[in-house]
């Protein structure tokens, strides 16, 4: 099996959470490579878990007034800030088969090419299951998967700087999950590659493109004419589509 | 009626359910929350059998119905249990 690398690049959340899906049919239908990408978000966006209710998770109105997106990923999972500067995001998508049914067993897989990225930037980190990667009990990343057609896509977000005033005046906090954790204040939940290392978010990106691609043999390429003219469809009918995104 | 319970499970994740109650019975079911359910579209099958639920119903019979959805979709759930979710069901119910 050859992968594909895309290239890094910035997108609005609707094209982003498009491509994904433009990709996952690209598979499915046998046109398109198990392909992992890593990208960016522009403007800053907030995305919600395909299961979430909206108005329950997001102050929908002061994203709006900081004009950050908002998407309803295809995903399960929790509510994730995605800042402009301040994060890598990842996507991994590849046939079923390839990753194994066991979905805990595949969750721990790639959340281990994270743990390894970290490790090359000196942080011992650990998988928190189901979805969450921390060190020193605060979360720096996570992530969410999905299976349908016979494709798997893992999506994920490994901090890179938090701006973690302005992410949690976006999102709704749920106080309940910080006591159980035993933390006092949503802050103290999360943590970041400059707050642990102070490398750059290039190194962190060429650490985590070396940990997602060892051992496989890949190529870098571009999406194709047919799967990015897909993303666009699925970005204005679905992605940005109210009724998808207030659906619950 | 709009009733609702909600419920972070221990060691996983929030599930909340907001019911519209006509008559003492379930008119619209939603089942929201931050958890993991695969295949997703089971979600809609769970709402849908809540339908028609009288508002008296017990416990076990919500847990029943629940497990019964389970089984007959292939459902695994990632961050709560069916008995979690009949709990939930149940205290917006009452």
């Amino acid at each position: 099996m050859i992968w594909r690398l895309l290239p890094f690049e910035h997108n609005r959340a609707a094209m982003n959470m498009a491509i994904d899906e433009a990709v996952c049919e690209g598979v499915a239908g046998q046109r398109s490579p198990p392909t992992i990408r890593f990208y960016g978000w522009t403007p800053s966006a907030v995305s919600i878990g395909c299961f979430q209710n909206i108005l329950d998770e997001v102050d929908v109105e002061e994203c709006r007034r900081q004009g950050v997106d908002v998407v309803r990923r295809r995903t399960g999972g929790g509510t994730v800030f995605h800042d402009q500067a301040g994060e890598v995001t990842y996507s991994v998508i590849a046939p079923e088969p390839e990753m194994g049914r066991d979905i805990l067993a595949s969750y721990r897989r790639v959340c281990g090419w994270v743990i390894d990225a970290l490790s090359d930037q000196g942080i011992t980190a650990e998988f928190s299951p189901i979805n969450d990667i921390i060190v020193n009990g605060r979360k720096v990343s996570g992530c969410a998967q999905t299976r349908r057609r016979g494709v798997f896509l893992q999506h994920g977000t490994v901090l890179h700087s938090l701006d973690a005033g302005r992410m949690f005046a976006l999102l709704r906090v749920d106080r309940e999950k910080l006591a159980q954790k035993g933390l006092g204040s949503a802050e103290e939940r999360v943590t970041s590659l400059s707050e642990l290392c102070g490398c750059t978010r290039d190194e962190l990106l060429s650490s985590l493109r070396q940990a997602f691609l060892r051992g496989k043999e890949h190529f870098s390429g571009d999406l194709t004419s047919y799967e990015r003219d897909r993303a666009l469809e699925l970005a204005r009918s679905r992605y940005g589509n109210r009724e998808w995104t207030f659906s619950r | 009626m709009r009733a609702s319970a909600q419920r972070r499970v221990p060691g996983g994740k929030r599930v909340r359910v907001h019911l519209e109650l006509e008559g003492g019975a379930v008119m619209v079911a939603e089942i929201s929350g931050d958890f993991f359910l695969y295949p997703e579209d089971s979600l809609k099958a769970l709402e849908d059998a809540l339908v028609g639920l009288s508002a008296s119903t017990t416990e076990g019979s919500v847990l029943a119905l629940v497990e019964h959805i389970f089984a007959s979709h292939n459902i695994t759930s990632f961050g709560f249990t069916p008995h979690d979710l009949a709990r939930t069901i149940w205290e917006a119910l009452r």
